[in-house]
């Protein structure tokens, strides 16, 4: 016999987590607790304002918006919990991204290095809390974080810089709507966020809500926690994790590189390393040119409908393997036993910032890439998963034995460095040729690095009744209320094609 | 190169506990080999038991294993299957301190790895090459 799952309620889930803002302009201000500091009236300024939930706000759109999230060290030094209660929570979350554990996944080396994070403005173990601002104008934004600025002034809240003249805010450059220094459109591929219960049909979904929200383990594939009964759980319930990555993209080094196969091919370079034209069509359904009416596509497999050429039956020969949407998603393609059945998902709200490269430049010095906010519900099991992928790329059964014995990478955001105890990997990406088996295959040789990992942290987005918690404020009777009221997640869904694999997919003789 | 994981857990000195430390190693490859096999990414994995100084009876026990990628994401693999997931728990079960927090989620399972592995800095590992599991023996589902 089951139990009915409960329901969370919107009203006390922070809103970024189940939607993602469209506001132009943003500000993620970064804060330390130091000895003097006095969080419980820095935390009720921010209550004060207002933290935005996850209920629907209609027609009217917020001017401003405020989401955080804390650091491990930054729950221990506010007093909520103490060190014991720290040690409910995973291991990642408590040790963080610069620790041995998750370094084996994320793999920054070299200049992304955890020791030149921050352009050593601070240590990563002083980041303690972030928050998030957002506006709809740069006036709206700038005085959203005057106010947080004002209220960790008067609460002995020190804020911390991580650009490279550390005076200068993590500010998101108001490139068009979801573009990313390369010239692609991002975030089209999210995961669907419904909320699964009882009655939910289909087998489980790894882009269901169940698996970002901690607390209800009941539908969770990778285990959000603690759920464990204690304090620690009681204060994480309803909350979720980011991911917090702050990436340099070398734009210089990728124009280069996709100029390499000629003009003419460009377009179909910069493509062909990402699985989608860079006005967002998939390769799948337009892998002869990008299409306004496939711009926005999500609903595509790769084996499902399979080709008329068996040897093609991953279809690489319009999306190659090591395409980087392709490796972050598998889709169903069939997965390795060691990585689960279908591919895990996280939930992706960054924003671009700094300025953006002039066409035709070389690069100019000027720093800018993503402000990377990739939520989820287990670190290890969801981010870190994904990582290893991007960094070595056998993480399916349908990719040939390799025939140098190393594994290729992801084509666009792989970190070209074999780790002193990692998988052996190569850097060349193999684009396999539009009709199956003629030669010759295009080969891109010494991929280059393309991201520098500028700083990392992993935090706790609370609930809003654990924020009230850490503001010496009452729950809101209004939360139980709220629960009952709205319960829909997600968009609808949508029929598509069911996902259990089959094992008869013939491996091609590419990547 | 492969990761190692090195657990040892110190277990209790009464007589079920002691039994069933030396029934987990009696028959522990027989009760993970189809989850590890599996996998295909675990090179070889072995359970020792400690003996007391006394020499009589059993300290702890030591699960002593090596696998090819990171530790962390796999660890959600050896939690989904059942085969590990009993292992883990029941040598959890008879810990001369009871796990805290309880190894009943993932979260739990995660701590006790993390808590009793030896082998947190991977530098004390020699591996005379530099192959995958998969490279060796080929993947798990080829010959499915």
């Amino acid at each position: 016999m089951t139990t009915a799952s409960p329901i969370p309620s919107k009203a006390n889930i922070q809103g970024f987590i189940v939607r993602g803002y469209t506001h132009p302009y943003s500000s993620h201000l970064l804060y330390h607790f130091g000895a003097a500091a006095q969080t419980v009236p820095f935390f009720k300024a921010l209550c004060d304002r207002g933290i935005q939930d996850a209920q629907d706000w209609g027609a009217n759109k917020p001017a401003t918006i405020l989401n955080l999230g804390l650091t491990a060290t930054g729950l221990l030094q506010t007093g909520t919990l103490s060190v014991p209660d720290l040690q409910d929570f995973p291991p990642s979350f408590q040790q963080g991204p610069d620790s041995q554990g998750s370094q084996a996944s994320l793999a920054d080396v070299g200049p992304s290095a955890p020791d030149q994070w921050w352009y050593q403005n601070f240590k990563t173990e002083d980041l303690h809390c972030i928050v998030h601002v957002y506006g709809l104008t740069e006036a709206d934004l700038a005085a959203a974080v005057g106010y947080v600025a004002t209220a960790a002034t008067a609460a002995g809240v020190t804020e911390l810089f991580a650009a490279r003249d550390n005076k200068s805010r993590l500010n998101q450059y108001p490139l068009p709507v979801d573009e990313i220094h390369f010239g692609y459109r991002d975030g089209i591929s999210e995961p669907a966020l419904h909320w699964r219960t009882d009655a939910t049909p289909g087998p489980l979904d790894y882009s269901d809500l169940n698996n970002f929200l901690i607390g209800y383990p009941q539908y969770a594939k990778p285990g959000p926690g603690p759920t464990s009964p204690g304090k620690a759980a009681d204060f994480a319930k309803d909350g979720c994790y980011n991911a917090f990555r702050l990436l340099y993209q070398d734009v210089a080094a990728f124009n280069t590189l996709i100029e390499s196969q000629g003009a003419d091919k460009m377009e179909w370079t910069a493509a062909k390393l990402v699985g989608r034209w860079r006005n967002g069509s998939p390769l799948m359904l337009s892998p002869d040119a990008p299409s306004p009416l496939t711009q926005d596509a999500e609903d595509f497999l790769y084996y499902t409908p399979a080709p008329a050429n068996p040897a093609d039956a991953g279809n690489t020969s319009k999306c190659p393997f090591s395409a980087h949407t392709r490796v972050t998603n598998p889709r169903d393609q069939q997965m390795a036993s060691s990585e689960g059945k279908t591919p895990v998902r996280i939930i992706r709200r960054g924003v671009p910032y700094g300025a953006p490269l002039p066409p035709g430049s070389a690069d100019d010095g000027v720093d800018r890439g993503l402000i990377g906010l990739f939520f989820c519900g287990n670190l290890a099991a969801q981010f870190e998963k994904i990582s290893s992928w991007m960094n070595v790329n056998n993480f399916s059964t349908k990719f040939p034995t390799p025939p140098v014995r190393s594994y290729p990478q992801d084509a666009l955001l792989g970190n070209r460095t074999v780790l002193p105890n990692g998988i052996p990997i190569n850097t060349s990406f193999i684009i396999p040729p539009a009709t199956p088996g003629s030669c010759p295959v295009t080969t891109l040789r010494s991929l280059p690095e393309l991201l520098i990992t500028r700083g990392s942290a992993y935090l706790l987005l609370p609930s809003i009744s654990s924020i009230r918690q850490l503001a010496g404020l009452p729950p809101l009777p209004a939360l139980l209320r709220a629960a009952s009221s709205d319960t829909v997640f997600g968009q609808p869904r949508k029929p598509r094609p069911l996902l259990p694999i089959e094992d008869d997919h013939v491996a091609t003789s590419h990547y | 190169m492969a990761t190692p994981l090195t657990l040892y857990v110190p277990i209790k000195q009464d007589q079920l506990s002691q039994a069933a430390a030396a029934y987990a190693q009696e028959n522990f490859v027989q009760n993970v080999k189809a989850g590890l096999d599996a996998s295909g990414i675990v090179h070889y994995a072995r359970l020792s038991l400690i003996p007391n100084p006394s020499g009589s009876g059993t300290l702890g026990i030591l699960l002593d294993t090596v696998f090819d990628g990171p530790m962390n994401p796999y660890l959600d693999y050896f939690w989904q299957n059942d085969g590990t997931k009993t292992a883990f728990q029941g040598i959890a079960a008879i810990a001369l301190h009871a796990p805290e927090p309880p190894v009943t989620d993932q979260t739990g399972f995660e701590n006790f790895i993390d808590k009793n592995n030896l082998n947190k800095k991977a530098t004390d590992l020699y591996q005379a090459y530099a192959l995958t599991v998969e490279m060796i023996v080929g993947s798990p589902e080829a010959g499915e």
